[in-house]
């Protein structure tokens, strides 16, 4: 057991390795000077010239990468060629936004998805399933920008019940963990349902039922913990890309979290914050599919078993 | 191909057939390939055509206009929204929105006849904030997210099959490359990973197509070495290889056939992602760039006037929406039929 949670975190940093190495090589290649949108309009050669030695721009390509990784180990990220400010500080200031927004969209995607998925698997094909299984594909198939605006055209500004953008208490909240938990909840239906669906004809659930328990016993102590696996897939994946910023929510809702400090670097082109975010963000990542990936070797032994052949 | 491959696929074709969800989905392609194919003949207005005097009205309003015939060089013909006209001979006397009354000449007017240079379009789903027909451009956006959906996953088929058979069939030192480049590649954040490429260029429909496509290789190739691996164990190929044929020749005819049928669910659910990525970053201003009407745009330009012409940004999202279920559908009923084992593969 022991040993295949360390192969598995070992595995982890060549992806690490690489994806820090193409962050950099993809910054490199990248059409225009650094410089210039650092001095913007006015400037002269000499600052330039002035800013390209002490940002080491012109040094070969692979003393620049070594700089950038022995910076990378000691925690620094670079500065903004806006604000100036550290890179890691502004990620730091912004994680907790992203962290709660995803925390919340995961509350609205257990609650919706796990409960709808349950229920339409009790009564496969009937109009209840159809209904809810119609609701969840169209879920999946919105745009989640559009989404967001539907909620906040009704709830916002003709219901007018909750504040439709900006950051505060749990009102500013609601709408945006709705928008981003939607797709989720809408995969989780789908796929707890299908599992249960098929958990539902094992032989052990007959037992169950033979021996006299209770409906909701059977379902909820005997079938739905063998849902777990898949579920459990999709809410880490999920979980994962919601702490990478949701870019899109949270631009649409002025939510100051990672995604739309990434998504307001990259349209001012402030290289070192779109760097710096994109290297986070897939630090995150990454770490959050390692949880789940190590959390099935924890719930189901097969897993660790196949994966050690 | 061999009849019991003949007999697999229509058998597949059956279950297809049967399926609701996927004949739903097959329709709402259908339709949609038909609106972008059609799209001049199906769109009441010209997508660009700008009708100021007619900014943010809402669904179902009818305009009354006159077409003046413009300078050809410079542009079309110019549309000017009037309460009514009178014709006198050779000229025409007319009253604006503003109550003012201006007279023309009859051959400044578009056309021969009335029914060339007086109109009184619908406009089905409102105007936008230029006084531009959302129906028409909804029309004339379909072509966009069907080029997009088929180049973008067009691409990341072709790089996903190459490097996949290349991956499963070689093994060894290639194997490892591949797979784990496509690691690295999952490690990226997907919707964030493809802003930062599209933003170091010049944002363009050019450009959305191809880093969609690079983007999402990665899954395509996943898909195909696996099937790849199951293909290469059995005996036929052993066969193959004992006759001295080459590699590509098995590949090509040995290999790709046996792994049709999870690439076709892959490329159609494919499809779906690219649409949805365009419209994302055209959404953000990374796409598409105005005036062409792509619908991730339109919602773009639509939240701004949220308040006063929700139309704007809700019928171009709804159309997105069909569209993704329509291939959503499509490739759920594809994997049914065609592979019911990939059930859980897949999300």
């Amino acid at each position: 057991m022991g040993s295949y949670f360390i192969k598995r975190i070992f595995q982890t940093i060549p992806v690490i390795l690489g994806v820090i190495t193409l962050t950099f090589i993809l910054m490199y290649i990248v059409p225009g000077d650094p410089v210039m949108s650092m001095v913007g309009e006015r400037y002269d050669e000499a600052t330039i010239q002035k800013l390209r030695e002490e940002l080491h721009l012109d040094d070969p390509i692979w003393m620049q990468y070594f700089r950038f990784l022995g910076n990378l180990l000691h925690g620094d990220l670079g500065r903004s060629f806006v604000t100036f400010n550290p890179v890691l500080d502004d990620l730091l200031t912004r994680f907790p936004f992203t962290l709660t927004l995803a925390l919340s969209a995961m509350i609205v995607s257990i609650l919706i998805g796990l409960s709808v998925g349950i229920l339409s698997s009790l009564k496969p094909n009937s109009l209840l399933d159809r209904g809810t299984m119609m609701f969840a594909l169209a879920g999946i198939s919105a745009p989640v920008f559009w989404v967001g605006l539907l909620l906040i055209l009704y709830v916002s500004v003709y219901l007018k019940w909750l504040p439709p953008t900006g950051y505060g208490g749990i009102e500013y909240l609601i709408l945006p963990a709705i928008t981003l938990g939607t797709r989720s909840a809408a995969f989780l239906a789908r796929m707890t349902r299908a599992t249960m669906l098929d958990v539902l004809q094992q032989d052990y659930i007959r037992t169950a039922r033979a021996k006299g328990l209770p409906e909701w016993k059977v379902i909820l102590k005997h079938a739905f913990p063998n849902t777990l696996i898949p579920v459990i897939t999709i809410i880490g994946v999920d979980f994962g890309s919601y702490l990478s910023g949701a870019v899109l929510t949270e631009s649409i809702f002025g939510w100051p979290g990672i995604g739309r400090f990434a998504l307001d670097a990259i349209l001012k082109r402030d290289f070192p914050v779109i760097q710096g975010t994109v290297l986070f963000t897939a630090l995150m990542f990454i770490s959050a599919n390692l949880i789940v990936d190590l959390f099935y070797g924890v719930v189901d032994p097969r897993i660790r078993f196949e994966r050690k052949q | 191909m061999n009849h019991f491959l003949q007999n697999q696929w229509s058998a597949s074709l059956q279950q297809l057939k049967q399926d609701k969800g996927a004949m739903v989905g097959l329709s709402l392609v259908l339709l949609l390939l038909f609106i972008g194919f059609f799209a001049p003949w199906l769109a009441p207005m010209d997508p660009y055509v700008q009708i100021l005097e007619y900014q943010k009205k809402p669904a179902g309003f009818k305009g009354n206009i006159l077409v003046f015939s413009g300078n050809p060089n410079i542009q079309g013909d110019n549309f000017v929204a009037i309460q009514s006209f009178k014709t006198l001979e050779d000229s025409i006397h007319y009253v604006d929105l503003l109550d003012r009354t201006f007279t023309a000449h009859i051959h400044e007017l578009s056309g021969e006849n009335e029914t060339d240079w007086h109109k009184t379009p619908r406009f089905w789903l409102g105007t936008d904030n230029f006084g531009r027909d959302i129906l028409s451009r909804i029309i004339f956006g379909a072509r966009i997210s069907l080029k997009v959906g088929f180049i973008a996953s067009t691409i990341s088929l072709m790089l996903g099959v190459l490097l996949g058979v290349l991956s499963g069939y070689y093994g060894r030192w290639v194997d490892t490359l591949v797979m784990r480049f496509t690691d690295i590649m999952f490690g990226f954040p997907a919707l964030l990973f493809l802003i930062g490429i599209t933003a170091a260029f010049e944002p363009s429909l050019t450009v959305v197509f191809f880093a969609i496509g690079f983007v999402s290789w990665p899954s395509m190739a996943r898909v195909v070495r696996g099937q790849v691996l199951s293909v290469k164990k059995q005996e036929y190929i052993l066969a193959a290889r004992v006759l001295g044929l080459p590699d590509w020749r098995i590949i090509v005819r040995h290999i790709l056939p046996n792994c049709l049928a999870p690439i076709i669910v892959a490329y159609t659910m494919g499809i779906a992602g690219a649409i949805m990525a365009e419209a994302s970053l055209s959404f953000i201003g990374l796409g598409a760039q105005p005036p062409t009407p792509s619908w991730g745009a339109m919602i773009n330009y639509g939240k701004d006037f949220l308040r006063v012409a929700p139309w704007m940004s809700v019928y171009p999202g709804l159309a997105i929406a069909l569209t993704v279920l329509g291939f959503n559908l499509l490739g759920d009923g594809l994997r049914d039929a065609l592979d019911p084992k990939m059930k859980q593969e897949f999300r």
